[in-house]
């Protein structure tokens, strides 16, 4: 048997790290499937790539991206609203205000969205006409529900309402995860409910809240593209459009996902901006920014 | 500075009555230590002063008024929301776990209610938050968010938010429980100076030394009850009933 002083003379020199052939191997197998992937991207002529790039710039597909923006930032101001008032119903001590936000969070996350967004499209045959005045008693003004409720509104109203569900479960979260403590000084201040949940309480849960937040604006982007069941001119319904013309239907969805993925790289990025603005008095945030 | 009345206060959570009849009287400027062990409900009956617990039956006067309630025919009933915030932010509070508002530094801890309730302007309530940060013995942390501070500090700093307010009365629910015993003394050190500047106080304690020093009552409750109270020096060195001496042989 060996005694450690035989080892000895190993000990002055740094230690080498063990071979890892199976690695090797993975690599190489990668490798190549990322070449082929590649050879094959421009050298099959289906991509089309001179069709994309004529496509990319292209009016109708510039205009449905500002569609499917618009459609998503106001469905998401809509559902960041909806979702607060849901949340802090839910979280409130009257019964009838829990049952109704527990309803609501039930009954929009229960059916699929393509199924709200079509049945907001046909809403003017369940409701002809929509009125101001009082239920069961004289009516003041009254539109036509065609006139009142575009696609474009159907549309935002199918996606907020169903994204406020969602939110609703975010923003509940993120309140919880500020500890008693915080409200009961500030009331222990004189401050009322409403002023605390503002200045004390969202303030805090918003570093809880944004991450979700984040990707639910970014699931949205993508989402939007269900609006053209209601015939809504997003930038996926322009793309299909010029193809059902041209028939080059992998060149224009090819732009449409350069577009869509264009949009999510710079949400990402306003997502950890946002992130670092929120995170005032985290502590491990503040230690590396003291390193 | 205002005299604090306990009437008659009961209070139950559910079957379980914690407080049973407490009638006891705080005058103004002096400090009253409530002492005794955990369960013995003198928390509860803290919290039950600027109604963060409402009491069953009782009432609790601040300076002649009550807080939580009004009088409404011949019994009491739960005064607006708005009146009692009102009330309320006339009593300054101290808690054990500190509760600063995490996302806001040393100053705008201080500052916060002085603006948002007070209405005071930005620069007097920076002014009137220097000062009281100065007065704890803070004047090089003012920039730091809790996170950055000890326990110790944290403390001093809620001390000042409660100061922010200008209370008539100070509540101090076990504030150096949470502390590391070598932080204790700092934060004791910020009472004794309040207590010496003539503050109403009423303080929920374990520490046994502060109680004796600085109290000019100190109360030992059991079971919902005022068991005694008095002079710190006869309670604590000469106790007369048996579950006083028993407690005090535990903790001293």
């Amino acid at each position: 048997m060996k005694r450690s002083h035989d080892f000895l003379s190993l000990t002055t020199k740094p230690i080498l790290k063990r071979r890892r052939p199976g690695q090797l191997v993975a690599v190489v197998v990668v490798l190549f499937a990322i070449v082929y992937g590649v050879y094959v991207l421009f050298t099959n002529p289906g991509f089309g790539w001179p069709t994309v790039g004529k496509y990319l710039f292209d009016k109708r597909i510039l205009g449905g991206l500002m569609v499917t923006l618009e459609l998503t930032i106001i469905a998401m101001v809509i559902g960041f609203v909806v979702g607060l008032l849901v949340a802090v119903m839910r979280m409130s001590d009257n019964w009838l205000l829990r049952a109704v936000s527990g309803a609501y969070i039930w009954f929009f996350r229960g059916t699929p969205l393509l199924v709200q967004l079509l049945f907001w499209g046909f809403a003017a045959v369940l409701f002809p006409k929509i009125g101001l005045g009082i239920p069961w008693g004289p009516t003041f003004v009254e539109w036509n529900t065609n006139d009142l409720i575009p696609l474009f509104a159907a549309a935002i109203l199918g996606l907020g309402l169903n994204e406020g569900a969602y939110m609703a479960e975010i923003v509940r979260a993120g309140l919880l995860s500020v500890s008693a403590g915080q409200s009961e000084a500030s009331r222990a201040m004189g401050f009322s409910h409403m002023s605390t949940l503002r200045f004390v309480v969202i303030p805090q849960a918003m570093k809880v809240i944004i991450p979700p937040v984040g990707n639910e604006v970014i699931s949205m982007l993508k989402t939007t593209s269900l609006v053209i069941v209601i015939g809504v001119g997003d930038l996926l319904y322009n793309t299909q459009q010029i193809y059902a013309q041209n028939l080059k239907q992998i060149p224009l969805l090819i732009v449409a996902s350069l577009w869509y993925i264009l949009l999510t790289t710079i949400l990402t990025l306003g997502q950890s901006r946002l992130e670092k603005k929120y995170s005032k008095g985290n502590a491990l945030l503040l230690g590396k920014a003291q390193r | 500075m205002s005299t604090v009345q306990f009437l008659n206060v009961h209070k139950s959570f559910g079957q379980v009555e914690v407080l049973k009849g407490i009638n006891l009287t705080v005058e103004e400027q002096q400090v009253v230590c409530l002492i005794g062990p955990s369960g013995s409900g003198k928390s509860t009956l803290l919290r039950c002063v600027n109604h963060l617990e409402m009491t069953t039956s009782g009432a609790i006067t601040v300076g002649g008024r009550m807080i939580g309630y009004d009088v409404y025919g011949d019994r009491l009933r739960e005064a607006s929301q708005l009146e009692i915030n009102r009330r309320r932010s006339k009593i300054g509070m101290v808690f054990q776990s500190f509760n600063l508002f995490g996302h806001m530094t040393a100053k705008e801890n201080v500052m916060f209610g002085p603006i948002k309730l007070l209405k005071m302007s930005k620069k007097d309530a920076q002014a009137h938050a220097e000062e009281l940060l100065k007065k704890v013995g803070l004047s090089d942390r003012m920039d730091n968010y809790p996170s950055q501070l000890s326990g110790g500090q944290q403390q001093r700093v809620a001390i000042a938010r409660a100061l922010s307010m200008k209370p008539e009365v100070m509540l101090f629910d076990e504030p150096t429980s949470a502390l590391d015993p070598e932080l204790v003394g700092e934060v004791l050190d910020v009472m004794n100076q309040l207590a010496r500047d003539g503050m109403t106080m009423i303080v929920v304690t374990h520490e046994m030394g502060f109680a004796r020093e600085m109290g000019d009552v100190v109360v030992f409750m059991d079971n919902g009850v005022i068991v005694e109270q008095g002079d710190p020096h006869e309670v604590l060195g000469n106790p007369q009933h048996e579950r006083t001496k028993s407690f005090l042989a535990k903790v001293l």
